[in-house]
């Protein structure tokens, strides 16, 4: 009699477990989350609000963590770096992404065999784009030496030794890096251009630089916006390409904030002010994160 | 005056022949429908004529002018596309405007040109919409619009109304049908839809595999198809055929048509009126080809036709008309009677068969016989 009870009751427990399994399952990664990232990031924003050193503490007291970061010219020259970094390394990899993907939207030959060779440095990590930039760019190694042993002895090309110059060495490689992406992301959106109206402009009289610039283009708003909002959070985080290529140098000439949070944390014990650096870092791509994501959740409500 | 003159064009796309040399005159303001299945060519015919897509090989004529390598903005002609293939990211009124602006006429010339055919097409007030915020019919007038404004010589269609509901198609047909006649432009119009080529056309060009079957005015391809393609291309339902022996019968040549009454077969005597031409095909097979309405029921007619009597399989009733499904020949025939006279399914009756009207087919080359 109490065999088909037990059954049920094993049942009931199946069920439930079924009914619960997303929840269970979900749940581990999501509770590492919580804690590993957003906990983290509570926790270093109490750290830079302390005076903490070698070690952390937690004895709160205020802002003064951010008063001495503002006020040291390393961390502005890190910031500037990371204001002219960001806007030429975004400005080129767009530009010279979407003029490659216009070109390579022309039907041309060996199309796919071009695409991948633009799209392989992506593949690489920053630091081996790094090191190979460094050897290229070496005065006395790289494209410098190269064109005066050709013959041009007036040649000069040494903004990696150039204390004014080194941060637009680091936009090079970097702009090398991703622009290959950038040019695949717009590809595959021009391919999904309706070709008659490509036609349609064509029959109205309009040119191809002007049908691509007047049409077509502004028609891949979504794509620009994709890959502003890439670009931007890999060109705040930009970390290893520098330390692989200028290490910061000359002097800290080219620092960037992540690099400067790590020579603060790490090597100066100074994590009070590391944290508040990496704080300083949260807000600016919160301040462009923030915005896209509002629109993108606004209109698929609205949608 | 516009008139296009195709002579011997052909194109192909890799190794598959998609124009086999094709010749074809369209004359000043004459409405000409391409018509055909998927894949027959006609889109690429219109690409050709706009200038889209080159000729591998033959040439074209404008008013007489070689225009093979005129650009296509320089040959004065407008295009709906089946897509519409609007400018998104502009509103509806610089779609419109776009080809006058690339041709430079002054902005006020434009917006005035603009709000004139708007009027005309009854979308003034959606000229400050982009083209995301428009419905289907909507976006085929703003189509429309931008091929209007600028006057052009030729307007080609490519399936313009292929993506709109039947209720808007019609309508949309009867606006297109208007418009030609009050602008008396040549038109050249491709569609799969044979209701559509009938309705619109002055000419219908029927095309399969790359080579035009048949052109002629719409009541000439309907009542003499040139050959068994056309003949069940165009007409719904399709023209039944029934393969048919020619015999001689006191000294009358007629067509033996095998049916069905009360489940056993039997065969009647068809006379063929006028069939002096058949002579030499006495004792042959040939195809018999009979469009529903000439298959009809007795009772409605007072003609001296001849007369068979079959059993009635099923009845498709149309509204207007009753389709009764028949046996001729071992394979299903539809005929068309009034639905006063339709009897049940399962029994038999009379039906009057327009010999006049039929068409005769050669069984192998499928070609009509004259």
């Amino acid at each position: 009699m109490s065999h088909p009870q037990q059954r049920k009751q094993q049942m009931s427990v199946l069920d439930r477990l079924q009914r619960y399994l997303p929840q269970l399952v979900v749940a581990p990664p999501f509770l590492l989350l919580v804690f590993f990232v957003y906990g983290f990031i509570a926790w270093t924003g109490i750290i830079s609000l302390t005076n903490s050193r070698m070690l952390p503490t937690f004895d709160v007291q205020g802002i003064q963590q951010y008063v001495r970061l503002l006020a040291m010219d390393r961390w502005n020259v890190a910031f500037d770096n990371l204001l002219i970094f960001g806007s030429l390394y975004i400005l080129f990899s767009i530009t010279i992404g979407c003029v490659l993907a216009v070109l390579l939207d022309q039907r041309i030959r060996a199309e796919g065999a071009l695409r991948t060779i633009y799209l392989y440095p992506m593949a690489i990590s920053f630091i081996v784009t790094g090191t190979a930039w460094k050897w290229i760019l070496n005065p006395s190694l790289g494209i410098e030496s190269y064109m005066q042993k050709l013959g041009w002895e007036s040649f000069q090309f040494d903004w990696i030794v150039n204390r004014d110059m080194a941060i637009y060495v680091v936009v090079i490689a970097a702009v090398w890096q991703a622009s290959g992406f950038v040019m695949a992301l717009f590809l595959s959106a021009l391919r999904t251009v309706d070709e008659d109206i490509i036609r349609a402009a064509h029959l109205d009289g309009a040119s191809t630089t002007r049908i691509y610039f007047g049409i077509i283009l502004p028609s891949l708003r979504p794509v620009f916006l994709s890959a502003f909002v890439i670009l931007a959070h890999l060109s705040i985080k930009s970390f290893d390409l520098v330390v692989a290529l200028t290490n910061g140098g000359p002097g800290y000439s080219s620092t960037l904030p992540a690099n400067f949070m790590y020579e603060m944390a790490f090597r100066r014990n100074q994590i009070g002010l590391g944290a508040a650096s990496a704080m300083m870092m949260l807000a600016t791509v919160a301040a462009i994160i923030v915005p896209y994501l509002y629109s993108e959740l606004r209109a698929k409500r609205h949608g | 005056m516009a008139t296009i003159s195709i002579e011997h064009a052909s194109k192909s796309f890799g190794s598959t022949k998609v124009l086999k040399d094709i010749s074809l005159d369209v004359k000043d303001g004459e409405f000409l429908v391409l018509l055909g299945a998927s894949g027959c060519g006609k889109s690429t015919l219109l690409n050709i004529i706009a200038g889209l897509e080159p000729m591998a090989d033959g040439t074209i004529r404008l008013d007489g002018e070689v225009v093979n390598d005129v650009h296509p903005k320089n040959r004065d002609i407008a295009m709906v596309f089946q897509s519409y293939a609007l400018y998104p990211n502009m509103t509806v009124e610089r779609n419109i405007a776009f080809g006058l602006e690339m041709r430079k006429i002054s902005k006020a010339e434009r917006k005035a040109t603009v709000r004139e055919v708007a009027s005309t097409l009854q979308i003034e007030h959606l000229l400050s919409r982009k083209p995301s915020q428009l419905s289907g019919g909507q976006r085929q007038r703003v189509a429309m619009g931008r091929a209007l404004v600028r006057r052009p010589k030729i307007f080609l269609f490519d399936e313009p109304l292929s993506n709109l509901d039947a209720k808007l198609r019609g309508e949309m047909r009867t606006e297109i049908k208007k418009l030609h006649q009050t602008l008396k432009a040549t038109m050249v119009y491709v569609t799969h839809d044979q209701i559509e080529a009938m309705t619109l056309a002055d000419r219908i060009a029927i095309m399969k595999d790359g080579e035009i079957q048949q052109i002629g005015t719409p009541q000439e391809i309907y009542s003499k198809p040139a050959n068994m393609y056309v003949a069940g291309f165009v007409g719904a339902p399709p023209m039944n055929f029934v393969e048919v022996d020619l015999v001689k019968r006191e000294e009358q040549l007629g067509a033996i048509l095998p049916a069905v009454l009360k489940g056993e077969p039997v065969d009647h005597f068809l006379p063929l009126p006028n069939s002096k031409h058949l002579e030499a095909r006495e004792n042959t097979k040939v195809i018999l080809g009979l469009r529903p309405e000439i298959i009809t029921d007795s009772t409605s007619t007072h003609s001296s036709a001849p007369e068979i009597e079959c059993d009635v399989e099923f009845l498709e009733p149309t509204g207007a008309d009753t389709l009764c499904i028949i046996r001729l020949n071992g394979h299903p025939a539809k005929a068309r009677v009034s639905p006063l006279f339709a009897c049940p399914p399962g029994e038999s009756m009379r039906f009057t068969l327009d010999t006049h009207r039929a068409c005769l087919f050669d069984p192998t080359t499928e070609q009509a016989i004259t």
